[in-house]
């Protein structure tokens, strides 16, 4: 192995060891199956190492440029798998199947009830509220992550979160006078 | 300066917003106003940020594999040597295709009685002459144009360890890239 390469293994380490598990953790909530997301993380970091060398010294840039290839991948992934999985009537309504979670059932009935709720989203709105709302992105990062403007990523997140707070808030908090 | 009153449906959605940074300083003013007049959505105010992190409630998942990271390396090395193979292999075959089929029609012209079908081809290269030797050149050549033969003088291939490792990549290269 070149010296050239062995320094590129290298510094795909530290970006596997610094990104991994976010963009993995993002995958398996993202498209509901741990399977799917090991596949498409593996997909997420091949693209990366394809495009290594335009993205070397953009060390700033790097997480969103994996987390916007990580969205592109599991938004399509679940545009293809669900109506497979409607034509074969595995599914009784509009939620995906999902991993059951992996603490089980011991895990708390609120956690559960948002872990329902997100997977119910329509994959981009999900894809939007989990990069904001888990991941922490800025609006500009989301926009960017997205292909969307600032305000059209700050749109389809506020459209993410009304609909879960239809969902989970009381009713209390949904004034209808 | 007077602004529009804000009505108690739109509370909520504005709640959200300013929790999430996403309320115009006019908007707060408006919201501001109307909290300060209205039990109901006072109320909804506090509870604003318990929903909000109520919602943001992350689940757990699965840890990666721990040779997630081996294997998009693998995937990464078979592909790279993937496109350079393929393309020397079907070279080589499409070389040799053209070769027989160009001997065939040439063998079939000199004996009008034979069909044209290129299998005719090694026959006519039993005669004599310059056009038999080029067939069973061709002949000859086909069985080493399998590709295998062209796996070590392949720059990318030159620092790998034996020369049946590249092979085993290309045989078992995983799946092909979106």
């Amino acid at each position: 192995m070149g010296f050239r390469r062995a320094a590129m293994v290298e510094d795909f380490s530290a970006i596997y060891q610094r990104h991994g598990a976010a963009i993995h953790a993002f995958l398996a909530r993202l498209t509901g199956d741990s399977a799917a997301a090991e596949d498409l993380c593996q997909d997420t970091f091949l693209r990366y190492l394809e495009h290594e060398r335009a993205l070397a010294g953009r060390n700033g840039h790097v997480s969103p440029w994996l987390f916007r290839v990580a969205s592109n991948l599991g938004i399509d992934w679940l545009r293809r798998k669900r109506p497979l999985l409607l034509a074969s009537g595995a599914l009784p309504d509009r939620a995906l199947p999902i991993d059951a979670p992996v603490s089980g059932p011991d895990e708390s009935d609120e956690v559960e009830r948002v872990r329902r709720a997100v997977t119910a989203l329509e994959p981009g709105l999900r894809a939007a509220f989990l990069l904001r709302a888990h991941h922490g992105l800025t609006f500009v990062q989301l926009a960017t992550v997205l292909a969307l403007s600032e305000r059209g990523a700050k749109d389809r997140y506020r459209r993410a979160r009304d609909e879960l707070a239809r969902q989970l808030d009381p009713p209390s908090a949904e004034l209808n006078p | 300066m007077s602004v529009p009153p804000l009505a108690c449906t739109e509370v909520a959605t504005t709640l959200r917003d300013r929790l999430d940074g996403l309320l115009e300083p006019k908007q707060a003013a408006r919201l501001d106003a109307h909290v300060a007049i209205c039990a109901a959505c006072a109320s909804a105010s506090n509870e604003a940020a318990r929903a909000k992190a109520a919602r943001e409630l992350t689940w757990p998942v699965a840890a990666p594999a721990p040779s997630l990271e081996h294997a998009i390396r693998t995937r990464y090395a078979a592909t790279r040597r993937r496109p350079v193979r393929l393309l020397r292999l079907a070279a080589s075959h499409a070389a040799a295709v053209a070769i027989g089929v160009c001997l065939a029609h040439l063998a079939a012209g000199r004996h009008p009685s034979s069909t044209a079908a290129p299998t005719y081809a090694v026959d006519a290269a039993a005669e004599d002459g310059p056009l038999a030797a080029a067939a069973a050149a061709a002949r000859d050549a086909a069985p080493s144009a399998d590709g295998i033969a062209l796996l070590d003088d392949e720059p990318g291939a030159r620092s790998s360890p034996p020369a049946s490792q590249p092979r085993s990549v290309f045989l078992a290269s995983p799946r092909r890239l979106r």
